[in-house]
């Protein structure tokens, strides 16, 4: 799982979904990996529409990610260096194994080989 | 003397005459022995062969019959919870058939590639359903993110993500398309290829078509395909039916060791389909607000409708 996946996912356990306080997901990463990757500043530009910035700030953080700001800069979609940060952190980084832990309820999501299982049992949904 | 000589010859004559008749005799007979013992090999090969061949199509009728015993029956479908019909004849069968389904589904679907093609570069897109991810490098230029309930298929397309050619998009999540772990508007468009058809309750589809358009940003579309009921070669009891796959001896494991097998060594697995008529997975939509169908067609036996996010109003 890369972490731009990590920006679009939230719990979905109902009760989380009704307080609202389903996101963002925290990561326990066990095992990453890094894989470089060609990198297009209007590609990244594209992408800003769709992210969810408390989740990029909060997945720096768990991952001690340095030099992303607490806000969206201004002019970020012409700004290329921030952009390389962002396509960085987003579309390089893998999370191989860990787990993906809910802010509300602490349902833990495992990942294993990249892939997270958010399957909920019966009871949970 | 000359006399007893002649009697001699004669008697020798005789002999002689003797031997050889019963030289032609003896060889008469025993070619007689020959053949008959050449007949009744025949017969006996025969009446073997009758024999084998008639235990093996007895076998055949008995695999058959117990293959045929093993299939669940339409009647079941009434009496199981959706999700449980879901669990058991879509899940389950798609963990167990993951690697030999996954051999024999390489190539994209020309129709579903092109849509894909003509989506703008950095688009964020969700395959729901992804199955094995063969739509997941389809286009390089887009961040695919892929989801299915299989963890078996999800291993599939993560191994095959492997390679130059292939990727794994931006991520591979195991969820239900009914209940898509996605911030709303999360994504710039999705598809959904051959998936909804395997939701059992018809007020489950609906949902489901509602949950993945929540996901969807204003403005983004839906691509859904579904098997059609319609079909140019083959034809169906009803529109809820058990899909067999013949599961072949080389993806088999010991968890199918129990189970019958057809004459030629084959499990025989149940996948459930909901096959759409004419117009069906168009209506899924009927009642939402700020949704239009925007393509409706009928390719290759089935249905493939995209559907419209209005845009934010500005």
């Amino acid at each position: 799982m890369r972490l731009l996946t990590h920006n679009l996912m939230t719990c979905n356990v109902g009760a989380c979904q009704t307080a609202g306080t389903n996101y963002p997901l925290r990561i326990v990463a066990e095992e990453m990996q890094q894989s470089e990757r060609e990198f297009s500043p209007a590609f990244v530009a594209r992408m800003l529409a769709r992210l969810d910035w408390s989740g990029i700030t909060a997945a720096a953080e768990d991952l001690s990610f340095e030099g992303i700001p607490a806000e969206m800069p201004e002019g970020a979609a012409d700004d290329d260096e921030f952009l390389r940060k962002l396509h960085s952190l987003l579309l390089e980084m893998e999370v191989v194994t860990g787990s993906l832990v809910c802010p509300h309820c602490e349902r833990k999501y495992p990942i294993d080989k990249t892939i997270v299982n958010m399957v909920l049992r019966e009871d949970e949904v | 003397m000359a006399a007893k000589t002649r009697i001699c010859f004669a008697h020798l004559e005789a002999d002689v005459h003797l031997d050889r008749s019963s030289e032609r005799a003896q060889r008469i007979v025993a070619g007689r022995a020959a053949a008959a013992e050449r007949a009744a090999a025949a017969a006996k090969a025969k009446a073997e062969a009758a024999a084998a061949a008639a235990a093996a199509a007895a076998k055949a009728e008995a695999a058959a019959a117990a293959v045929e015993a093993a299939a669940p029956r339409s009647e079941e479908l009434d009496e199981l919870p959706g999700a449980e019909v879901e669990a058991v004849y879509v899940g389950d069968v798609y963990d167990a058939i993951a690697a030999h389904f996954s051999a024999t589904r390489h190539s994209g679907w020309p129709l579903v590639e092109a849509h894909l093609q003509a989506l703008p570069d950095g688009a964020v897109v969700g395959d729901i359903g992804c199955g094995n991810g063969k739509y997941m490098a389809c286009n390089r230029r887009l961040l695919m993110v892929g989801l299915d309930r299989s963890a078996g298929l999800l291993a599939e397309a993560a191994a095959a993500a492997v390679g130059p050619t292939q990727g794994s998009g931006e991520g591979l999540v195991r969820a239900d398309l009914k209940d898509l772990p996605l911030r709303d508007g999360a994504l710039d468009h999705a598809i959904c290829i051959a998936a909804l058809h395997h939701v059992r309750e018809p007020s489950a589809r609906r949902a489901a078509v509602a949950e993945m358009l929540r996901c969807v940003a204003p403005g983004g579309t839906l691509l859904v395909t579904v098997w059609a009921f319609e079909q140019e070669a083959r034809t169906f009891d009803g529109q809820d039916t058990f899909v067999p796959w013949k599961l072949a001896p080389r993806f088999q494991g010991p968890q199918h060791a129990d189970l019958p097998r057809d004459p030629t060594g084959n499990v025989i697995l149940y996948r459930y389909y909901h096959l759409f008529r004419a117009g069906e997975l168009d209506a899924l939509v009927d009642g939402l607000d700020g949704v239009d169908v925007v393509e409706s067609r009928y390719d290759r036996d089935n249905w493939y409708v995209v559907f419209r996010k209005a845009p934010a109003p500005a």
